[in-house]
């Protein structure tokens, strides 16, 4: 483990106890409304201050977080799932299916991503599920293109050329063989990706087509801090730190984690 | 020369086609198809518009035909009529993307301008106290979102200071000013976009710039400068940057999408009349023809950007030929 | 005397891998510096003029002087005046060691000080390297050469400027056996024509031979023999000279090629108490290893690191094996 790593780490840990924690660490229901104390400052009684219908900003952005952590971690599996199954056929069967998967993968990475999003936004309806769904189905073209290049060398390895002699599966090869042993570059990628995804996640929210309110997010509290520029400085502040730092830490941990691969 | 550009242009059909195809599928095999819309959903399409589309669309054939006449239409560069104002949707695109690119030009300039120094500099002092500095910086710009950052500079520069404007390209007595303060306006309104565009593609230019020249600086040939007795600036600034430049190019390309995508963010946020302020919108009313043709056209410009950073790289790198 | 490396200390991340070496070469004189990969022996020929990279390397101790003065004190832009002008380079990959941005021709001229006649010493650099079609075609880059013609660019380049002493590092292990011959051609007729000094390095003992006067044998970071290239050849005085000498294919008996030295290259981090050799040496016995052998004389100009080198020097091996 590098300082990096370690550095990291800790940040991902900490949000992480406070999503799973939620409930207990809470101060305030997140959604009552409290007309008479709207847009108050940081006090004791609320951390973070409270926001235009008087709710508190601390307990919404403790549970914002939960929302924030699950949508980067779906989103990601969903990616990474269609990113390997893709990415080790194409590098498996090569030939005709490999270069079918592969132009597949180009074009789809000429799409700006956040025009692709926005475009299937448009025809869903922006569920916490369906914004999962669109980040996943829009990212996995690089974890594909690691796993196949990955594949590309071990399927020349002895021990798969033993395992074919044998009469094991194509699936079983990929399955228990291959993809185990490509996985170390997908762990660095991965990483970066709940990062990426995060950020997609509550500029979505942001723009209003992410996670609806009154559910909190991180990126809807920073559109309504918007609205109340001027006003209301930890609405604005607070949740940008928030995203900032999470977003920090899992590039950290993917720096650090990739870091530690070329080592050794 | 010509005959590598032509062939090229040639190479692209295939993409063209599979981005038609991708907009094509994602608009008309998605979940919600647009014949599912309803008029109250949306107030601003009238029926007299869906009657338009469903014609346009020829949406009871079969989707193969549908595409097939789509396509047609797209060679023709007539990528139909927006719902929300009746106006050709090559039209809307065409008057907003030279605000777009205008600004993802500069602030790709910007961003070698001060990228590329940041990252030889950091290379050549690999490990000290400023390149660690450096590291820093680059990943808190990796880090920080970019609509948080337009809108802390908004809060302070425009609203608290009130420095800058921050809102849209020119103040609203433009048509009175002279030439050289029409500039002058159109340059204050875009120095917050540009460099909140410019700000994560910094961080990520000087990164690979420096990852390019620690590599480079360990070449045999950078030892054979020094052998020859050249002097320490030659080795590093002739012998090295050029070196570690080149794939600059390649990057540059590879980034368009990213940067394209991303000005939806800025421009939203900053009211500047660009492509991703108009995909918003299109978004936000389900303006489809025109959600189908910043597709199209957006990804046509990524392949644009792809195919001059490899004429580029071909034209600087003498191993590569135009063969 | 020319040049004289004086105790010649080296460090790669504080891993002593030269230690302590002494060598010297006369004027007009070539001399070899041979031994296994990783024995230390590209160090002490890029220690010469300070190339070790900056990072990870550098010289603890020793004095390296040349006509006199000590190389290892000089300022960098004194040492400059020296690089490339007076001491020069050819090292083992052509195609690497030339800037793949450059032409040939750009990389001839750089060498040169601006006030002289440029286009004419390159001319005649290249034309005493058999690249006399280069002369007209500037615009010619290393790609473009093959791989021998790469080479006598990178001498071409070498000796453009006149130096006094020419460094060869491997320079013919990445060409084909008969580019080989004749860069190794071109080298001897460049000495001659030129009274070049020349310290040619390199693993393969029969060129080495072959080309030097004088021979320094090196092994984990330190010669172990030193001597003429006949007496070594025909009498080596230390087990490990003996074994690369019996590990030159001959021509008589190429069934014995692979007759190499058993065992490897201790690294640098582990190195064994005592001789550095014992763990490989036939020869060995019980004192190799407990003290490390200093360099004994055993007759003008031949030394030998080993308690044991009068017995293989007297037999040529040792009865009872």
């Amino acid at each position: 483990m590098n300082k990096l790593m370690i550095f990291g780490f800790s940040i991902v840990l900490f949000f992480a106890i406070i999503a799973i924690f939620a409930p207990f660490i809470a101060t305030h229901d997140p959604g009552k409304i409290d007309i008479e104390n709207i847009l108050t400052g940081p006090s004791r009684e609320h951390l973070l201050g409270t926001d235009s219908l008087g709710r508190d900003l601390f307990s919404r952005m403790v549970f914002g977080a939960r929302i924030s952590l699950l949508v980067g971690f779906i989103a990601v599996g969903i990616a990474a799932l269609i990113g390997i199954t893709l990415g080790a056929i194409a590098g498996y069967y090569g030939k005709w299916v490999d270069i079918i998967i592969m132009r597949f993968v180009d074009i789809m990475l000429c799409f700006p991503t956040f025009f692709l999003i926005l475009a299937v936004i448009a025809l869903l309806e922006p569920s916490i599920i369906n914004i999962m769904i669109i980040i996943g189905v829009t990212s996995w073209m690089g974890v594909a293109r690691l796993i196949r290049a990955e594949i590309l060398s071990l399927k020349e390895r002895d021990f798969i050329y033993a395992e074919k002699a044998i009469g094991a599966s194509d699936f079983r090869i990929i399955s228990r063989h291959l993809i185990p042993n490509a996985m170390a570059p997908v762990l660095v990628s991965i990483t970066l990706g709940i990062a990426a995804a995060i950020l997609v996640e509550s500029s979505l929210s942001f723009l209003g087509i992410g996670v609806q309110p009154p559910t909190p997010s991180w990126g809807n509290i920073l559109s309504e801090g918007k609205s109340v520029m001027g006003a209301a400085w930890w609405m604005m502040l607070f949740p940008g730190l928030a995203i900032f730092i999470t977003v920090l830490g899992y590039n950290l941990l993917g720096e650090g984690i990739r870091e530690k691969l070329l080592r050794s | 020369m010509l005959k590598y550009v032509f062939r090229r242009l040639i190479g692209l059909i295939p993409f063209l086609l599979g981005i038609t195809i991708i907009t094509f599928a994602v608009i008309h095999l998605a979940p919600g198809k647009p014949t599912d819309m309803e008029t109250q959903f949306n107030p601003k399409v009238s029926m007299e518009a869906r009657e338009r589309m469903m014609t346009l669309y020829g949406l009871d054939k079969p989707l193969h035909i549908q595409y097939a006449d789509w396509l047609g239409r797209l060679l023709r560069l007539d990528f139909g009529i927006s719902f929300v104002d009746s106006r050709p949707v090559i039209t809307k695109i065409l008057e907003r993307i030279p605000v777009t690119l205008g600004i993802n030009l500069a602030s790709i300039i910007l961003i070698l301008l001060i990228g590329i120094p940041i990252g030889v500099s950091s290379a050549v002092r690999e490990g000290s106290f400023y390149d660690r500095s450096m590291t820093v910086f680059v990943f808190v710009g990796f880090a920080i979102p970019t609509f948080w950052l337009s809108l802390i500079l908004m809060d302070l520069v425009g609203v608290r200071w009130g420095i800058l404007p921050v809102s849209g390209i020119k103040s609203l007595e433009f048509e009175k000013f002279g030439f050289f303060e029409k500039i002058l306006d159109i340059a204050r309104h875009l120095v917050l976009p540009v460099f909140v565009s410019a700000f994560g593609g910094l961080a990520g230019i000087s990164r690979y710039m420096r990852s390019n020249m620690t590599n480079v600086l360990r070449q045999d040939y950078i030892r054979t400068a020094r052998a020859k007795g050249l002097r320490e600036k030659d080795v590093i600034y002739k012998h090295g940057f050029k070196n570690a430049l080149l794939p600059v190019v390649t990057i540059l390309g590879l980034s368009v999408p990213g940067l394209i995508g991303g000005s939806v963010i800025f421009e939203s946020i900053f009211s500047i009349p660009g492509m991703g302020r108009l995909f918003y919108e299109s978004v936000m009313t389900r303006d489809y023809p025109v959600i189908m043709g910043v597709l199209v056209i957006g990804a046509s410009l990524t392949l644009l950007g792809n195919l001059l950073a490899d004429i580029s790289y071909a034209a600087v790198d003498p191993r590569i030929k135009y063969e | 005397m020319f040049l004289r490396i004086e105790g010649l200390r080296v460090k790669y991340n504080d891993i002593e891998v030269v230690r302590g070496v002494d060598l010297e070469i006369g004027k007009g004189e070539c001399i070899g510096l041979v031994g296994e990969s990783g024995c230390g022996k590209t160090t002490v020929g890029l220690s010469i003029t300070r190339l070790i990279p900056g990072h990870k390397g550098r010289i603890s101790s020793g004095r390296i002087l040349f006509e006199g003065k000590n190389l290892l004190v000089l300022s960098p832009e004194e040492l400059r005046k020296y690089r490339g002008s007076r001491i020069s380079y050819v090292f083992q990959e052509p195609l690497s060691s030339l800037n793949p941005v450059f032409t040939i021709h750009e990389q001839l001229k750089e060498v040169l000080p601006k006030d002289d006649d440029v286009e004419g010493s390159i001319s005649e650099a290249l034309k005493s390297v058999g690249l006399k079609e280069l002369i007209d075609r500037k615009k010619v880059y290393p790609h473009e050469l093959s791989g021998g013609m790469q080479q006598r660019a990178m001498i071409a380049m070498a000796i453009v400027s006149k130096p006094d002493l020419l460094i060869l590092d491997e320079p013919t292990t990445a060409l084909d056996v008969t580019v080989q011959k004749k860069i190794l051609e071109l080298v001897m007729e460049l000495k001659k024509n030129l009274g070049l000094s020349i310290l040619f390095i390199s693993h393969d003992l029969r060129t080495v031979f072959e080309l030097a006067d004088g021979v320094g044998v090196m092994y984990a970071g330190r010669i172990v023999e030193q001597g003429p290239a006949k007496t070594l050849m025909s009498r080596p005085g230390h087990p490990y000279t003996r074994g690369l000498v019996n590990s030159i294919p001959s021509i008589e008996h190429r069934k014995e090629r692979f007759n190499a030295i058993e065992g490897r290259t201790p690294l640098f981090s582990e190195l064994p108490e005592g001789c550095k050799f014992y763990p490989r040496c036939k020869f060995r016995i019980k004192p190799c290893r407990e003290k490390e052998p200093f360099l004994g004389k055993f007759s003008d100009g031949h030394y030998s690191r080993c308690i044991r080198s009068k017995e293989l020097i007297a037999h040529g091996t040792i009865k009872g094996i």
